[in-house]
């Protein structure tokens, strides 16, 4: 039995596909592909698959990782890859099969690329002021249902922005990912749309990477 | 509207994989290099209509042509229904995401009566005109089928053909008759309607002219045109030459029944009088073991579903279900799939197989005795004994199990207080069971749970005769049964009255009812079915509007001689049949199964089946 980690992009359909529905797709990607997975070994086996961070409901990524176990150690990694990316409904893309490096508790940061319908009304002046502004106040519900304010300006690392003034933008822009401290890219943006007027919704959140504490890669 | 908006608005409202489509094993095609487009409408949730194994097996067996594309459709949540009505989004398809208003037909499968205001707000929603007679050009063509199809009455307004019976090869005889129409540049509906009629199986409301009498029964169905004076229902005579879907869309999102569905059999042999589906779908038809097997393995191979279960009305009944079971918990278990059998009875299996049934994971414990006391069950016919469930109790309570479900009916004809009560008393007997049990769970409490649910008197049954009961007296029998339960270790849940009230109206209705589902549906009732939407006074003002009384059509007893909408139907029993059936209820005599002797039902006309196995 060995852990391996599979590394894909989610997209299209897959965008409305929640957390928890992506684990019964993969189980079934799994089962497609005649990999030779591991599964437990209770009254209901199953593969044993974790994924390092939740996608929220709604975001693309192009940086998906999904652990799970082989069955065979010395199954051939590139042909395994080959066949789970042949099981895979339109909207999952494979990009690498590999041993895992890091455990999932390592990831600390996420990038995204927000980019804006014209329903958005966003524009480069004011999303440049928006987010340079020194306190951005936004109230979040905790776990337990209560609701805090937080400051997204003490949690917004760098970020860039593209496009001319009347076309689509985009904001690429990295916040906190992991257990430790999370920060949904939507709280951010939806508090700039009350400020724009713009409709809600009318954006598309891509999650580009995760990375370690130390901004690199985690894999 | 441009996809990448639309898909935007999905995320505005819950479960917006419910729209998206793009699901594996569903089908796409180039629009522009098929003949005839197939809009699938299931007039409920995606959650509900995904569940459904008609809409597999037809949407498989037509996407296997080239020349049709079928595509589904379901009906929105109020949520999205709202979006789409502010942003001016016609109903569309899950696959192409066009309008419905641009196929050539547009099917609904009827499945339940209260399902039939999201027939027309599926319409409506798709820009649609709602009656037949305003649709004036050949496209798009409204189609219904479905269990509901028997009494189409109530929809005759708004359907152009009703398939009967079973629609695997009726539905593609209307599809090339269409296409051979239109390629010899035929473009008049009425005259399509006229050739369409002549087919086995196709009902064309718009060819009959009713009469109604002062009190307002029918008095006559005359067909015009050259319309058939009965049509008949369609039945495949060969199930293992049938049609079996070799994939099927997968859901991506969870829906009610996730799971490889296998079909193992139609009809029932058995016969209980309030059940519909024991007589509209005779005679019993069975697959082979060895059909059953294949077909099932490869769903499993091409879905990657891990769970697959059985499908039929009474699994126990199939003929073969010991090898059938053998071979397939062999390979089941070798593939690591759950096997799931709904109501199987285990008590006359051999020692070996019952020892292979225990790596089956089950589902509880169910039983449907329909009636609280032996006479009543007579009546219905429902031939399950106080001492079968308490045998059948005594062996799973010694296995570990602690828990119970029942499921009875209320307002069944000729039923008493003393009936009620007993519903009460065999829940308790089962509770002292639990405790005299040697070998139960030590510890655990027992947990026996009642499911009561009204009697709806259905077309086609011998109960189609009989009165239902008025909703006052649904109260007082409710709380009857609640009353009579002492203990807390038995829990009771129940339907909500009033809808099955207006299921009972629906589904004996004529063809006027269709005006009031039309008014009621204007006065903003749809997703019926749903307590949450569900609003009672709507329909009662609907009824009032259109001058029509819910109690003609539920609360009187039908005369022999009252012709009945569905008489000019026919789905294999006959009337004389059914009449004797209703007179042996009364006097609580039961009638064997279709193995044990042939009751004579009529449906032995088809050739096939049950009817003529060796007994």
């Amino acid at each position: 039995m060995k852990n391996v980690r599979l590394f894909f992009k989610k997209g299209g359909p897959l965008r409305f596909v929640s957390h928890l529905d992506m684990n019964r797709v993969m189980t079934r990607v799994l089962r497609l592909s005649k990999v030779p997975v591991w599964y437990t070994e209770g009254f209901n086996p199953h593969p044993y698959i974790t994924f390092a961070l939740p996608l929220s409901l709604g975001f693309s990524s192009d940086y998906e990782v999904m652990d799970f176990r082989l069955d065979d150690d010395n199954f051939d990694m590139l042909k395994a890859k080959q066949m789970i990316a042949d099981a895979c409904p339109n909207g999952i893309e494979v990009i690498a099969l590999k041993e895992p490096k890091l455990k999932a508790g390592k990831i600390a940061f996420a990038t995204f690329d927000i980019t804006f319908l014209s329903e958005a009304n966003a524009t480069l002046k004011t999303l440049k002021e928006f987010l340079s502004a020194k306190e951005i106040i936004v109230s979040k519900t905790t776990k337990k249902g209560g609701v805090k304010e937080i400051d997204l300006a003490k949690k917004l690392g760098p970020f860039t922005l593209g496009g001319d003034e009347n076309n689509p933008k985009i904001l690429s822009l990295t916040l906190p990912a992991g257990g430790e401290d999370n920060i949904n890219p939507k709280l951010l943006i939806d508090a700039y749309i009350g400020i724009t007027g713009g409709k809600r919704d009318f954006y598309k959140i891509n999650r580009t990477s995760l990375l370690t504490a130390e901004l690199n890669k985690f894999e | 509207m441009e996809n990448s908006r639309l898909e935007q608005l999905f995320l505005s409202v819950q479960k917006p994989g419910r729209y998206s489509g793009g699901e594996m094993g569903s089908v796409y095609k180039d629009k522009s290099k098929v003949d005839v487009r197939f809009a699938f409408c299931f007039p409920d949730t995606y959650e509900i209509g995904m569940s459904h194994l008609g809409m597999k097996i037809l949407y498989g067996l037509f996407n296997e042509r080239d020349d049709i594309w079928c595509e589904r459709v379901f009906a929105p949540w109020t949520d999205f229904e709202k979006v789409m009505r502010e942003e001016n989004i016609p109903l569309f398809a899950l696959e192409s995401r066009d309008p419905i208003s641009e196929f050539d037909f547009i099917g609904f499968t009827l499945q339940y009566e209260l399902s039939y205001t999201n027939v027309l707000n599926m319409l409506q929603l798709g820009g649609i005109p709602l009656k037949s007679k305003d649709r004036v050009g050949l496209t798009p063509l409204v189609v219904a089928g479905g269990p509901c199809a028997c009494n189409p009455e109530p929809l005759a307004d708004f359907v152009d053909i009703f398939f009967l019976g079973e629609g695997e090869e009726v539905d593609l005889e209307v599809i090339d008759l269409y296409k051979e129409y239109k390629a010899k540049g035929g473009t008049d509906k009425l005259e399509f309607l006229k050739l369409a009629a002549k087919i086995d199986g196709v009902y064309v409301p718009a060819l009959y002219d009713v009469t109604y009498d002062a009190e307002g029964k029918v008095t006559e169905y005359i067909p015009k045109d050259g319309a058939p004076k009965t049509v008949s229902k369609r039945v495949m005579t060969d199930l293992d030459k049938a049609y079996y879907p070799k994939n099927l869309p997968v859901p991506f999102t969870e829906i009610v029944h996730d799971r490889a569905v296998m079909e193992i059999f139609r009809g029932c042999i058995r016969g209980c009088r309030f059940c519909q589906a024991g007589f509209i779908y005779r005679p019993v038809r069975e697959k082979s073991p060895e059909v059953i097997n294949r077909e099932a393995f490869d769903l499993c191979q091409s879905t990657g579903y891990d769970e697959m279960s059985l499908s039929s009305l009474s699994t126990s009944d199939y003929s073969q279900i010991e090898p059938l079971l053998s071979e397939m918990i062999e390979w089941t278990g070798k593939e690591k799939i759950s096997l799931s059998l709904p109501s199987l009875r285990i008590d006359n299996f051999s020692p070996e197989l019952l020892n292979k049934m225990k790596l089956i994971r089950k589902s509880g414990l169910t039983f449907a005795p329909e009636a609280g006391t032996q006479r009543l069950r007579d009546v219905i016919n429902k031939n399950i004994t106080e001492k079968d469930i308490m045998k059948s109790c005594a062996t799973a309570f010694a296995g570990g199990y602690t828990a119970v479900k029942l499921y009875f009916m209320i307002g069944l004809p000729t039923e008493t207080d003393e009936d009620i009560i007993g519903i009460a008393r065999l829940g308790q007997k089962i509770v002292d069971l639990y405790y005299n049990v040697d070998g139960r769970p030590k510890g655990k409490g027992v947990n026996v749970s009642i499911s009561v649910s009204t009697f709806v008197p259905k077309p086609f049954t011998p109960f189609q005769f009989c009165p239902q009961i008025s909703e006052d007296e649904m109260r007082r029998r409710q709380q009857l049964l609640r009353d009579s339960i002492t203990t807390k270790k038995i829990s009771l849940s129940w339907h909500e009255s009033k809808i099955s009230s207006l299921e009972g109206v629906l589904a004996r209705g004529d063809r006027r009812l269709g005006g009031v589902i039309l008014k009621a549906f204007e006065l903003g009732a749809k997703m019926d079915s749903w307590d949450e939407c569900f609003d009672y006074d709507i329909w009662m003002k609907a009824f009032d509007e259109c001058n029509l009384s819910p109690d003609f059509y539920k609360s009187r007893e039908r005369g022999p001689f009252e012709v009945n909408p569905w008489d000019h139907l026919d789905y294999g029993v006959t009337k004389d049949f059914l009449l004797k059936e209703y007179q042996r209820a009364k006097c609580g005599v039961t009638t064997q199964n279709c193995r044990e002797k042939c009751a004579g039902c009529g449906a032995n006309k088809y050739g096939k089946g049950v009817c003529f196995e060796k007994r």
